[in-house]
């Protein structure tokens, strides 16, 4: 239903709205309130400096209870899907302890210069610099950030070295490929386009080579990617027009697909998205890279079966409608156009 | 080196006064440094106009996303033309890819860039060093005038067929370099590809060759006409920062300038520097074969933008550290580490290009290099801020509105160094990277804290360009509610960025894990429209005071620098006679006569 709407739909409605606020939403009166705000604090501050102290202090402070908001309130980081993901998220909280530190104590610096008692006779001292001073407070952050640049190696790896357990990422060995399933992704203008190699069959020899030359039993389905919990799916990222991204926010992966390459990625589905009520969370994917007007529709979804015989299932039945649409293709004698049935 | 004898230096005093110009010579193609810096301002303003209008369009599609926009197709003239009719009132989502291209586009190389060289460098540069003028004044002339091409190109590429362009400006092939369909100006790969994204190269040409001429120029002159006694430790920041930002982009525009005219070829001459060796295929269309790679110009365009995001910073950095310290009546603490990491910043601004890049396909342990010369680069970031912190620090600080825009920048500094090592974590990067955690990201740094600067240095330097001051309650009025409503519209975006809001989204409300974030987008129109109305108070200012301002004294905000010795505004030549110069430019405070100590003071 989300996906209906586009042109067709703007064509039914004769008449679009006109922008339609609602003022009781919170959204739409506190920037006006803010505005008020703002505008008070520069009458009060044509009788003291003080209220620009005021100003700046509780804009900082804002932005940090504001985002603590946020992160309480699942404002923030998606579900992960994966146990990489949660190691992402631990080193996207790392960063985000250190930097508040370094937030905290410049903008207290700052706020405090602000309302500081001015020199005795209003002359401040000439202080030209402090060389301890400055050689202290190029190594504290060096220690940080050393650490952060450390504390990131080995995720970086895992995340695109795909091989081994290096420190360094190591390029993809077609030949030693440990994937329990092969998958073609190919963007094109608006859509996403996954071939798989079915499982139960033997392994393409040389999976770069598999992912340029399809198999004639190899399974076609559009914008959904499926798997099985506990899966390691070898993606093949392609594309046939311009640049696409295949972003999953939930698994914390982004890969660019560039015309001409083939890319390599490794996808864990270490968590299913199958409730036991068999419902289904909605896991999506989306385009990260600007591929045109419809940029924003190339919208697709993620399922991870709970076992594998639930997506060996899924897979055959995908198969059986497959054969039975080229069948009847080949019947009407019309050129194949199907998305599915074109590569 | 550092007592280099001036070598342009004119020996008489009244050389300057041998010829007289007309109007036009005076006004229009004039090679007074100080006229064309104040030309570069003035069509810095217009543009602002431009690309803030062209912003809050794009705000008004993603807080609402089924808004119609038939007020502003009835009132601008050729807009309907520009939206396919099925979508009846509403905006196309082609249309929206080319608001924020030209928003982009508009800001950074018609506003920021010229704003801080074009127009502060400009005006700046011999002032302050004390020298009657560049040293090559018809070439600074040129490169003035070689930007109207730009700004003309830009802006007919809003009324050609197919419109402006729409592939992001960063242009990234394929897309925007497939070469048009026989016979015609349009691209197969996307509607705002065609006629428009081929105007688009020739502006960024053109635009180059301007800034080029504006490099050689400010570099030539800082290290050849500096003032007796101005050695190169005893320039001011200002000059500091505009010296070696000139350097940057001497280095790194050559890049962008021949990038854009490879793909200006790719595009008309059926050239394949960017096409792979595949080809590519757009629906019934489809290329020949390539041999090029789309990677290389990712790494062209980066090498330069990456670069450039230094070179619409530095500027504004320098021009704020000579703010602060003025008015806080104080030595600017640590001048020696501040050039040194201003110089730090620009070299290792050069190798970390590839962080534009982590997840574009270039090999995964390029990346892991370019992580660490990134991170590394917050070091001489974080230093700079301490120095400022450190002037401030027991300073008698006299809070006019040039102080509260520096001080404001030093605050939102804070805020947009440290959101860059989230993205500099390569691992966090694949998660926030495309996101609106970059919008916010650079909007920190280009906005709150460039564009503060440069509020900041408008206010400090207008009585030296027109002779008369700004007014100080309504600059600080635009102050407040700038502050305050930037924050609104920029802030949350960080948030929608952490979520995995993808940027350049025409309607996220397509999305599940989006919905969560649509009140967000909401607030931040509302606040983005507000803080577009705030700014028109500081045109107002700005036009009111130009006419009618308080006539400046020469030296109004008790300055040591060497600009502040001229007349306000300063004649034809500058100075009466050349300056010499005897100390350090920050000598403020301590016990003397007065609290500070001019330049030009012997001992």
């Amino acid at each position: 239903m989300l996906l209906d709407k586009g042109p067709s739909a703007a064509v039914e409605a004769t008449e679009p709205a006109v922008l339609h606020f609602n003022w009781s939403a919170s959204e739409h009166w506190i920037p006006l309130a803010l505005t008020a705000v703002a505008f008070f604090t520069w009458l009060l501050a044509t009788r003291s400096n003080k209220f620009w102290a005021a100003l700046i202090g509780l804009n900082a402070a804002t932005v940090a209870g504001y985002t603590a908001w946020c992160a309480y309130n699942h404002l923030w980081l998606p579900e992960t899907a994966n146990d990489l993901g949660a190691e992402v998220d631990g080193l996207f909280n790392l960063v985000l302890f250190l930097t508040s530190i370094f937030y905290f104590i410049t903008q207290a610096v700052l706020i405090y210069t602000m309302v500081q008692k001015p020199p005795a006779n209003g002359r401040a001292k000439p202080v030209h610099g402090n060389h301890t001073l400055e050689i202290a407070w190029m190594l504290v952050p060096a220690f940080f950030l050393a650490v952060i640049a450390i504390a990131q190696l080995p995720t970086w790896a895992k995340m695109k070295g795909q091989t081994s357990d290096s420190s360094i990422p190591v390029g993809y060995d077609p030949t030693t490929d440990s994937s329990d399933l092969l998958v073609t992704v190919t963007g094109k203008q608006w859509e996403w386009r996954m071939r798989y190699a079915d499982p139960a069959k033997a392994k393409p020899t040389n999976p770069l080579l598999w992912a340029s030359t399809p198999a004639t039993d190899d399974v076609h389905a559009v914008n959904e990617l499926h798997s099985w919990q506990g899966a390691k799916v070898r993606l093949m990222l392609r594309t046939t027009d311009v640049i696409h991204s295949f972003f999953m926010p939930q698994f914390r992966f982004k890969q660019d697909m560039l015309p001409g390459k083939t890319i390599p990625a490794l996808l864990r589905t270490d968590k299913t998205n199958i409730n036991s009520d068999g419902t289904e969370r909605c896991w999506e994917i989306a385009c990260a890279e600007l591929c045109g007007g419809n940029h924003y529709r190339m919208r697709g979804k993620v399922v991870v079966h709970a076992t594998r015989e639930d997506f060996m299932r899924w897979l055959s039945e995908t198969k059986t409608k497959q054969t039975a649409r080229k069948d009847s293709l080949a019947a009407a004698t019309k050129p194949s156009d199907t998305p599915a049935g074109k590569e | 080196m550092s007592q280099t004898t001036p070598l342009y230096q004119e020996s008489s005093d009244h050389a300057h006064k041998h010829h007289q110009p007309g109007f036009i010579g005076r006004y229009i193609f004039s090679t007074d440094h100080k006229v064309i810096g104040i030309q570069y301002l003035f069509s810095s303003l217009l543009f602002l106009l431009v690309g803030g209008g062209l912003a809050l369009l794009v705000r008004l599609q993603v807080g609402y996303p089924d808004q119609s926009i038939g007020i502003l197709t009835r009132l601008i003239p050729g807009l309907a033309s520009q939206i396919p009719s099925e979508w009846g009132g509403r905006m196309s989502p082609e249309f929206y890819t080319m608001l924020f291209t030209m928003h982009a586009t508009v800001m950074i190389f018609l506003v920021i860039i010229p704003w801080l060289t074009g127009a502060f460098g400009n005006f700046l540069i011999p002032l302050m060093i004390g020298a009657r003028d560049m040293a090559f004044p018809i070439l600074n002339m040129l490169s003035y005038w070689f930007m109207w091409p730009a700004f003309g190109l830009l802006m007919a590429s809003f009324f050609v067929d197919g419109g402006a362009s729409g592939v992001g400006w960063t242009a990234y092939p394929t897309i925007s370099s497939a070469d048009l369909i026989d016979g015609s100006y349009n691209s197969p790969a996307a509607r705002h590809a065609g006629l428009g994204q081929t105007l688009w190269l020739l502006a960024v040409f053109f635009s180059g060759v301007s800034s080029m001429m504006g490099s050689v120029n400010y570099i030539t002159t800082v290290l050849h006409m500096r003032a007796p006694g101005m050695s190169l430790l005893r320039m001011p920041l200002t000059v500091w920062s505009l010296f070696i930002t000139a350097i940057l982009q001497a280095v790194a525009l050559p890049a962008l300038t021949v990038a854009a005219l490879m793909q200006l070829s790719d595009k008309i001459l059926g050239t394949v520097f960017f096409l792979p060796p595949g080809g590519a295929q757009f629906g019934a269309w489809s290329t020949g074969a390539g041999g090029g790679q789309p990677l290389l110009w990712q790494h062209l365009f980066w090498f330069y933008s990456h670069p450039a995001v230094y070179i619409m910073l530095l500027p504004a950095m320098g021009m704020v550290s000579d703010i602060l310290a003025v008015f806080a009546r104080k030595p600017l603490f640590g001048y020696r580490p501040m050039v040194y990491s201003m110089s730090a910043i620009a070299g290792l601004g050069f190798i970390v290009w590839g962080h534009h890049m982590f997840q574009s396909g270039m090999d995964p342990r390029l990346g892991a290099g370019f992580m660490l010369a990134t991170i590394f680069i917050a070091l001489p970031s974080a230093v700079k801020t301490f120095n400022w912190l450190a002037t401030l620090w027991a300073a008698n600080i006299r809070f006019t509105t040039a102080m509260l825009n520096a001080m404001a920048f030093v605050s939102m500094f804070v805020i947009g160094g440290l959101s860059g090592i989230f993205m500099a974590v390569t691992p966090v990067d694949v998660q926030i990277h495309d996101t609106y955690f970059i919008v916010a990201h650079i909007h920190y740094v280009l906005f709150l804290s460039t564009l503060f600067g440069l509020f900041a240095a408008t206010q400090f330097w207008f009585p030296k360009m027109f002779g008369r001051m700004m007014s100080e309650p309504l600059g600080k009025l635009h102050f407040a509610l700038t502050f305050i409503l930037a924050n609104c519209t920029f802030y949350p975006m960080h948030i929608l960025g952490i979520g995995g809001h993808p940027r350049r989204y025409f309607d996220p409300t397509l999305y599940e894990f989006l919905q969560p974030f649509q009140s967000l987008n909401r607030f931040m129109t509302i606040s983005a429209m507000l803080l577009g109305l705030a700014q028109l108070i500081f045109l107002a200012n700005f036009i009111f005071s130009v006419f009618f301002g308080k006539k400046a004294t020469q030296n109004p905000w008790d300055s040591n620098t060497l600009e502040w010795q001229a007349p306000s505004p300063p004649p034809h030549g500058n100075f009466e006679s050349i300056p010499v110069v005897y100390r350090g430019p920050y000598e403020y405070g301590g016990d003397g006569a007065t609290d500070h100590t001019p330049q030009t003071a012997s001992a």
